[in-house]
């Protein structure tokens, strides 16, 4: 009798975790659209206020600014080597890093990467296999996405991100427009698989 | 006391002088004139020169005279040429040929000289140097008739000084400094301070000479004031605003003008928008608007707007009551006030005025009359232009009821009684009089008439024809102008009926007889109980008031003797304090004794009639040995069953700790597993960032 007491309020103690759980990530990923709404709004701003006087900026080494891009979204210092892997369907392109890791430059944020590759690839390969790009089957975003490091910089940082982002990517060969914000993506060395 | 300071009473005196003449000065501002006649002293003597010749010899002669001597003719000086002078050999002969001209010039002025020198005397010399001038014209910017100025008066002034080094200092004249240009020896300047009106300014100029010049005068011609208008109302009575009576009115247009006058005809009046002329008139009633326009000399017109009424009818006078209106001419309140609501159609009413019972006139509409008996108001309205019309109210107050008192039964008192009543009492009534009197027998709920018979009443009344009961009597009387009083009063208690008696109508000698004894009047007096046992004799017991039992148990004795079976009329009567009797009987049976032996049981089922339970074993023994008291009993609630009730078990210790525990476990998974406090940190930390760009770009912007 105790025991089946006992075994119920487990139950309904676990019951209320899960549900409780599931109502707060929904709350999250209302809180964060209305983040992604309200940066929207001040990048908007931002180009909005700076008078389009910038036309004539131009980037002579990408390859540095990528590098001081990922060292401002991913928080740590890192030396980029080369251009890798360009994309252009989904636009990214990926950099080696000095320690080996893969750090890959895309307008598009986790979550739209990852319902990309879904939308394109066969079910029941695992999560991995669902990030791979089309080219070559090689897991763009690694084979272990939970492992990876990731960040933004966007016209929050910089106000003519756009266009140097624009520029940079023009000339290393990436023709993704100006996005106003890239996502940095760092893969681990040992997740990394390479060509 | 008012004592004065010898030295400031002397000295007051002077400084009020000294004071006047200031003020006398200022006012009375005069030319000096102009002063530039010098007096000097001087020596002078006359020179007379001659000359004569005569062949080839020349000679001159010089004499000297005082100044206001006459030289003399060169004939006369022929002896002073003699032989010798001027070596000559000769006289001068001038009948022989010596011929002497005069040399001095002609006119010969006297000449300076030295005393003591011949001739030379001292004299006085006047020496008069060039005047300074003025000059002055009259302007005017705004020229009126008959050469007046209605505005931008002046006068263009202007003055000279012929020496040279002396300058014009000012112009000067009647009403004082006029102009004070800087220095110079020729100036010119305006001046516009005179006041209204046509008189002669006088003005001069002042030189560093320290004279002045003549004085000129210039006309002064101003009027800037238009007439003021007026006008005159005759051949009828004046009211006020405006309003007269009588008639009819002759209305006369004025018009007056300090300065020039308003000529004779100058002024003209409009009566009701008609035409212009000095006089008009009014000789049907009703209110006219009057414009009145007057002109002066100078031209100025003004005009103005007036009014004036014709009423001869008097106001309509509307007298009125307010008050408690009794019967006739009576009021029973104990203030009545008289109201007067008149109008007047033309003039509306200028006054009301009223006079109580003969008294002092006073002002006002509403006359408040107080106290009691006949009063009378007279009203006079009086419209605003001065007709009058009067009337009169007159009508009595009589605001005190009458007062009844019950001489028998004493007013107030309450009296218990049976069969019939014989009331009496009196009403009065001080000022109007008595008219009627009513009693009530029920409260108030209906009254009947009865008969005043100088102020004294008396009323009879059979209580039989009423049930019992405690009645509130009144009586209430009228007088005549109304006023109904509040009522005499006695409270009688009405007692016609016996006790209500109740007994059982048949019961066992064993049982209880239910006895029941009730007045609804004035109460039990006393009660009576008889047990008629025929020829075994009767029971008789008597109870006072509140012994009275409600229950009868017999013990089967009519005295000693034990009743035999059989049954026994019992009669309970029962009489109330006014002797009121009631009465009811019963039957009491004393039965045979019985030829079987009942068996009784006792039962644990409880019944809720009321027969008796019967407890114990009937007695064998016959009912004339053993009187047997049955006396009804409650009935007893069985006693409870005697089940076992297992006690509740122990609250169980766990559970609270329990819940708590799994509460602790929910909140720390679910906070652990959280994910919104992140999106909330990045949410705060873009609206945070966005607002501080945002602060900074307003302030950059404020600085561009």
């Amino acid at each position: 009798m105790d025991v089946s007491i006992g075994i119920a309020l487990v139950l309904l103690m676990a019951t209320f975790i899960v549900i409780a759980i599931y109502y707060f990530r929904r709350q999250a990923v209302a809180l964060e659209q209305v983040a992604e709404i309200e940066e929207e709004r001040y990048m908007r701003q931002t180009r909005h206020w700076r008078k389009q006087d910038a036309s004539n900026i131009q980037i002579s080494d990408p390859t540095k600014w990528f590098q001081k891009q990922a060292v401002i979204a991913l928080g740590m210092d890192i030396q980029l080597l080369e251009a890798d892997r360009k994309f252009s369907n989904p636009s990214a392109i990926e950099f080696v890093a000095n320690a080996g890791q893969r750090v890959i430059f895309s307008p598009l944020d986790p979550r739209s990467i990852k319902k990309f590759f879904s939308g394109n690839k066969t079910r029941g390969k695992g999560a991995a296999a669902k990030l791979q790009s089309m080219e070559g089957e090689t897991p763009l975003l690694g084979r272990n996405p939970r492992s990876m490091e990731k960040g933004a910089v966007s016209l929050r940082d910089d106000e003519y991100f756009d266009l140097l982002s624009g520029n940079a990517g023009e000339k290393l060969g990436v023709h993704w427009g100006e996005p106003a914000k890239l996502w940095v993506y760092l893969i681990p060395q040992g997740l990394a698989i390479f060509k | 006391m008012f004592t004065m300071n010898k030295k400031r009473f002397f000295i007051s005196p002077l400084i009020s002088l000294f004071f006047l003449l200031i003020i006398v000065g200022v006012v009375w501002a005069q030319a000096p004139g102009p002063n530039r006649t010098t007096t000097t002293t001087v020596w002078r003597r006359k020179h007379c020169s001659y000359r004569a010749s005569d062949s080839g010899y020349f000679c001159t002669l010089d004499l000297y005279y005082t100044p206001s001597s006459s030289c003399p003719s060169a004939s006369a000086t022929e002896p002073w040429f003699n032989a010798g002078r001027c070596g000559w050999p000769f006289d001068c002969d001038i009948s022989a040929g010596c011929s002497i001209v005069v040399t001095h010039p002609s006119p010969n002025p006297p000449v300076s000289c030295s005393p003591p020198s011949t001739g030379c005397t001292e004299v006085t010399q006047t020496t008069t140097l060039p005047e300074a001038t003025v000059n002055g014209s009259f302007t005017c910017g705004l020229a009126g008739s008959n050469g007046w100025c209605v505005g931008g008066a002046g006068i263009d002034l202007s003055a000279n000084e012929p020496l040279a080094g002396e300058m014009i200092t000012l112009i000067e004249g009647d009403p004082g400094v006029m102009c004070d240009p800087p220095n110079a020896s020729s100036i010119s300047c305006s001046w516009s301070g005179g006041s209204e009106g046509n008189y002669s300014i006088g003005f001069w100029a002042m030189s560093t000479y320290g004279d002045s010049s003549v004085e000129e005068f210039v006309n002064w011609r101003l009027d800037t004031v238009p007439p003021t208008t007026g006008y005159s109302v005759s051949g009828g009575t004046a009211g006020s605003g405006g309003w007269y009576r009588g008639g009819p009115l002759t209305i006369t247009a004025s018009g007056s003008d300090a300065t020039s006058g308003v000529p004779s005809g100058g002024a003209e009046v409009s009566i009701g928008g008609g035409g212009y002329a000095p006089t008009g008139t009014i000789s049907s009633e009703g209110w006219y608007s009057l414009d009145l326009m007057a002109t002066d000399r100078a031209g100025h017109t003004s005009s103005s707007s007036a009014g004036a009424g014709l009423d001869n009818t008097p106001p309509v006078i509307n007298p009125g009551i307010t008050g408690t209106a009794g019967s006739g001419v009576w009021y029973t309140s104990a203030t009545v006030t008289g109201t007067e609501s008149g109008s007047d159609a033309l003039s509306g009413i200028g006054s009301r005025q009223y006079q109580i019972d003969g008294g002092a006139w006073q002002s006002g509409g509403s006359a408040t009359v107080t106290g009691e008996g006949a009063h009378t108001i007279n009203w006079q309205v009086t419209d605003v232009a001065g007709n009058t019309s009067t009337d009169s109210q007159s009508f009595s107050i009589d605001s005190v009821e009458p007062v009844s008192v019950f001489v028998s039964p004493a007013e107030g008192t309450t009296v218990t009684i049976n069969g019939n009543l014989n009331m009496s009492g009196t009403s009065a009534d001080a000022t109007s009089g008595l008219n009627a009197a009513q009693i009530s027998l029920n409260g108030g709920s209906s009254w009947s008439g009865i008969g005043l018979a100088g102020g004294a009443w008396n009323y009879s009344w059979d209580t039989r024809t009423v049930p019992n009961g405690t009645y509130n009597v009144l009586v209430r009387a009228s007088d005549v102008a109304g006023n109904l009083e509040s009522t005499a009063h006695i409270t009688v208690v009405v007692d016609n009926e016996g006790p209500h008696v109740n007994i059982t109508a048949l019961w066992m000698v064993w049982e209880t007889a239910s006895v029941s004894v009730r007045d609804a009047g004035i109460g039990i007096s006393s009660a009576r109980l008889v047990i008629d046992g025929g020829v075994y004799g009767s029971q008789r017991i008597d109870w006072s008031s509140g012994n009275i039992p409600n229950r009868f148990t017999w013990d089967r004795h009519f005295g000693s003797v034990l009743a035999p079976p059989g049954e026994y009329t019992v009669t309970l009567v029962a009489w109330d304090q006014l002797g009121n009797s009631g009465s009811d009987s019963g039957v009491v049976v004393v039965p045979e004794p019985p030829t079987a032996t009942p068996t009784f049981e006792q039962t644990s089922t409880p019944t809720s009639t009321a027969e008796p339970v019967k407890t114990g074993s009937k007695p064998t023994a016959t009912p004339a040995e053993v009187a047997m008291v049955i006396e009804p009993e409650a009935a007893e609630p069985a006693e409870p069953e005697n089940v076992e009730i297992p006690l509740p078990p122990a609250p169980y210790i766990w559970w609270p700790l329990t819940v708590i525990v799994g509460l602790a476990v929910i909140l720390g998974i679910t906070g652990l597993y959280d994910p919104r406090p992140k999106a909330w940190r990045r949410l705060g930390e873009i609206r945070n960032e966005a607002f501080l760009a945002e602060e900074a770009r307003d302030k950059l912007e404020g600085y561009q």
